[in-house]
């Protein structure tokens, strides 16, 4: 194949070429990672100042909020791979899917655990059963049903259309989430940053916010790639077993 | 009224848990790829010296 030319999304079907081009883009991405957590993470302690209410306390938001906005981005990747696996039966769909549940999950659980502890010392309160905290508890139970499905269901084509067909239900919960703070009256501050009028938070704590999500996101591209080669290897091995299952029963 | 010490250990319990979770998930990932690499390469060899061809 002339590497000259661009990949199209049908010859990604093929493990080895998705294998090339992960290879490529792995470390760029993890070194990218890293250099943005470098460099968001100096201007959260050092460029940010301490807010005028919440003190020091603010700074949670800069890994609170990242992983709020990955918790949302990973499963809305997650329902188009379902679409592409219910649809368009694209191969690396359900592997794209299933390498990014465990990812989700991660991401929502460091968003409830460390809103849990910036609420205490701001609300009051670890918890409120508020629809913004309750519905993303509900993305967190979902992303474990999804990882729990993929184990329960020994083929992976039965399990694929399965765990699509419950992301694509599960999907419902993400414009409650986003719409939770203005459709009801909850302890959670409605949106300051992705507004129709623009961000109402001040751009000196605004540029360490983005800078952090990004290298979120390059953190999550880098795992998602290392997630997506182990689950095509584990599949290979697999198919080597059964091979060599059957060589005995042949030969006698 | 909370004081600045108080601050401090939130935000510090906030970013050592953080630190955990993704720590412990990009170790996982690492771990997990070369563990079925190794595996693959060990399936693969005895494939090779069985003189079976690989499917």
């Amino acid at each position: 194949m002339n590497d000259a030319r661009p990949t199209s999304w049908l010859q990604m079907a093929n493990p080895a070429v998705f294998n090339r081009w992960a290879d490529r883009l792995l470390w760029p991405l993890a070194i990218a990672a890293l250099a943005l957590f470098v460099y968001g993470l100096y201007g959260s302690f050092f460029v940010s100042p301490a807010d005028y209410q919440q003190g020091d306390t603010v700074r949670i938001m800069y890994i609170h909020v990242p992983a709020a906005w990955l918790a949302l981005f990973v499963y809305a990747g997650m329902a188009l791979s379902a679409l592409g696996t219910l649809v368009f039966r694209h191969p690396m769909a359900d592997v794209a899917q299933k390498a990014a549940a465990p990812l989700g999950a991660a991401f929502t659980l460091v968003c409830l655990i460390t809103g849990s502890i910036w609420g205490k010392p701001t609300w009051g309160t670890w918890w409120q059963w508020d629809a913004r905290m309750t519905s993303v508890l509900v993305l967190l139970l979902i992303y474990l049903g999804i990882m729990a499905l993929w184990r329960a269901v020994d083929d992976p084509l039965r399990a694929a259309r399965a765990v699509a067909i419950l992301t694509l239900v599960g999907a419902v919960n993400l414009p409650i989430i986003k719409f939770s703070v203005d459709w009801w009256y909850t302890l959670h501050q409605p949106a300051s940053v992705f507004r129709l009028d623009g961000p109402t938070i001040h751009p000196s704590m605004l540029q360490p916010l983005l800078v952090m999500a990004l290298a979120y996101l390059a953190l999550y591209f880098a795992l998602l790639l290392t997630r997506m080669k182990t689950e095509l290897t584990l599949r290979r091995i697999d198919r080597l077993q059964r091979v060599a299952a059957t060589i005995p029963a042949e030969r006698t | 009224m909370i004081g600045p010490g108080t601050h401090a250990a939130f935000v510090f319990a906030a970013y050592a848990i953080t630190a955990l979770i993704l720590g412990w998930m990009i170790l996982g990932s690492w771990l997990a790829l070369r563990a079925s690499r190794s595996k693959l390469r060990q399936l693969e060899q005895v494939f090779s010296e069985n003189g079976q061809r690989k499917p």
